[in-house]
């Protein structure tokens, strides 16, 4: 029995469907098996950004209408073995689902694969509860801002209010210099707000904007920061105890001598 | 009760709802302008609240009772959801609320605590207790963070919360709060506009306090750790924060 995991933020833009591929992908690198579904009805992104909208043939609409089989209507992603991926509808709109069909999907799929990660629309309203709606786990996504750690915060009450409780934090688009002249909010600061198992920060990195433009999630690019950064997430949410580095500006890696364990 | 005057309008605190009492005998014009008065020292966090309406008033006809009603929600954002009939069983006055916590704690062991209707006794005890602290109040516990988004009313006393309240979060209380952690958004202590209750946080960094009609934010660049106890209370009509050391 696998795990469904929802990726969510409350605000728009931080970097859900980015985060969702690239943990999505790392994860299968690790040699589990992974379903990436897209809860974002009636947008689509996460096929594009995984490099997948031409390969799309049915959507989660088409499984819950019963059009076709759920194994039919899930996209294989032939670069990395054991990854998949379930499309959503660009006809329909998040009201034209349920939480329960959600759920019932979410199930259905964790028999199977060993992680399912739903990346969900921004938002508190039902189509953010559709997401959740199977999750076993959260994992929140933040930018360093104010705006973004306020959602963040309460998306947390409503996923608490829902009986979700096992959330990792993820701080996505830090920038060390920033930070340093005090024109950034401080990890420290946020995690002190948010209070939840922080699980990983990612700087900022303009091979994310390539990658997510080309549909190569950056976890495959061994270059860059971001990517790697998603490679250890991925190993700490399969349950490695590997320590978060502390980002200091002036290295693209961050200094990897200064390790920060927050667990 | 005899003939004491009693005030035209009464504004009461019940849980995390208001209760106006009205006058028997008075007029429109006069319960208007009460109204006004009286909601004029409040603070600015009871919109939205839901208020009750006790109308031992038969003088007011139902045309007049409506206006009181729009008075009360286009002017003060007051959800005004239900007339008490003023001899119903849920508005007694308040000598008889006290009773009724006393009857709500009967089956315990206590002997204190059985003394129901023996009000000269139960009065007694009050006066002991008044020694030790200003005023004898309700509280309300929270038990977790307060998170964005979240507002927690308790409009009959004081409130303790034992974790923090983030920015976006907001306590009402119309007496005391008290934070045993960090206070990073909104406190409206004395929400009923007792201006001498007091807001206190283990690290004080609000985006707002209130205290009864008193506004006050904090200056910029407050340091966003504090590390020591804050009290903030009124003193010559501002909010001042200083270094707690008792009341």
């Amino acid at each position: 029995m696998g795990k469904v995991i929802v990726v969510t933020s409350g605000k728009g833009g931080v970097g859900k469907s980015t985060s969702t591929a690239n943990l999505g992908t790392a994860l299968a690198l690790l040699n589990q098996r992974v379903v990436v579904v897209d809860a974002d009805i009636g947008l689509r992104n996460l096929d594009v950004i995984m490099g997948l909208e031409s390969r799309v043939v049915y959507t989660s609409m088409d499984v819950i209408e019963g059009t076709c089989d759920l194994d039919k209507a899930l996209v294989k992603d032939r670069r990395t073995k054991d990854l998949h991926l379930l499309a959503a509808s660009q006809k329909n709109n998040k009201n034209d689902i349920q939480p329960e069909q959600m759920k019932k999907i979410c199930l259905e799929l964790k028999e199977e694969y060993d992680y399912v990660l739903v990346d969900s629309p921004a938002g508190i309203e039902q189509g953010f509860r559709n997401a959740a709606a199977g999750a076993d786990v959260a994992i929140i996504v933040t930018t360093p801002e104010v705006a973004s750690v306020r959602d963040a915060d309460r998306i947390i009450g409503l996923l608490m209010n829902m009986e979700i409780d096992d959330m990792g934090l993820i701080i996505n688009r830090l920038a060390p210099k920033m930070v340093e002249s005090g024109d950034m909010m401080n990890p420290d600061d946020i995690i002190d707000i948010l209070s939840i198992n922080f699980i990983g920060v990612v700087p900022e990195d303009k091979e994310i904007v390539i990658s997510t433009n080309r549909g190569l999630p950056t976890t495959y690019n061994h270059q860059s920061s971001a990517g790697q950064a998603y490679r250890r997430i991925a190993r700490r949410i399969d349950g490695e105890d590997i320590p978060i580095p502390e980002f200091k500006p002036g290295s693209w890696l961050g200094n990897l001598f200064k390790f920060n364990s927050f667990k | 009760m005899k003939n004491v005057s009693h005030p035209i309008v009464e504004l009461k605190g019940f849980r995390d709802s208001l209760r106006l009492i009205i006058a028997p005998d008075a007029s429109i014009e006069q319960v208007e302008l009460a109204i006004k008065k009286r909601m004029a020292n409040l603070g600015y966090s009871l919109a939205g609240t839901t208020m009750n309406i006790d109308i031992r008033n038969e003088t007011l006809s139902d045309e007049e009772m409506n206006r009181v009603k729009m008075l009360l929600h286009e002017t003060y954002g007051l959800e005004v959801e239900r007339l008490l009939d003023g001899m119903g069983r849920e508005n007694e006055p308040a000598d008889n609320e006290i009773h009724e916590t006393v009857a709500d704690w009967a089956n315990e062991p206590t002997p204190n605590r059985k003394i129901r209707g023996a009000p000269a006794l139960h009065r007694e005890e009050n006066v002991i207790k008044n020694n030790f602290l200003p005023k004898i109040e309700e509280v309300r516990y929270i038990r977790h963070t307060l998170r964005s988004g979240q507002v927690e009313r308790f409009l009959e006393g004081n409130m303790i919360v034992l974790g923090d309240v983030n920015p976006g979060a907001e306590v009402i209380a119309t007496g005391d709060i008290i934070v045993l952690g960090v206070l990073r958004g909104v406190a409206h202590a004395g929400a009923l506009g007792d201006t001498s209750s007091v807001i206190i946080a283990l690290n004080l960094v609000p985006t707002q306090l209130r205290i009864g009609q008193f506004i006050t934010r904090p200056p910029s660049g407050r340091q966003a750790s504090r590390q020591k106890v804050e009290i903030a209370r009124i003193r010559e009509k501002a909010i001042i924060v200083e270094d707690y050391s008792g009341l």
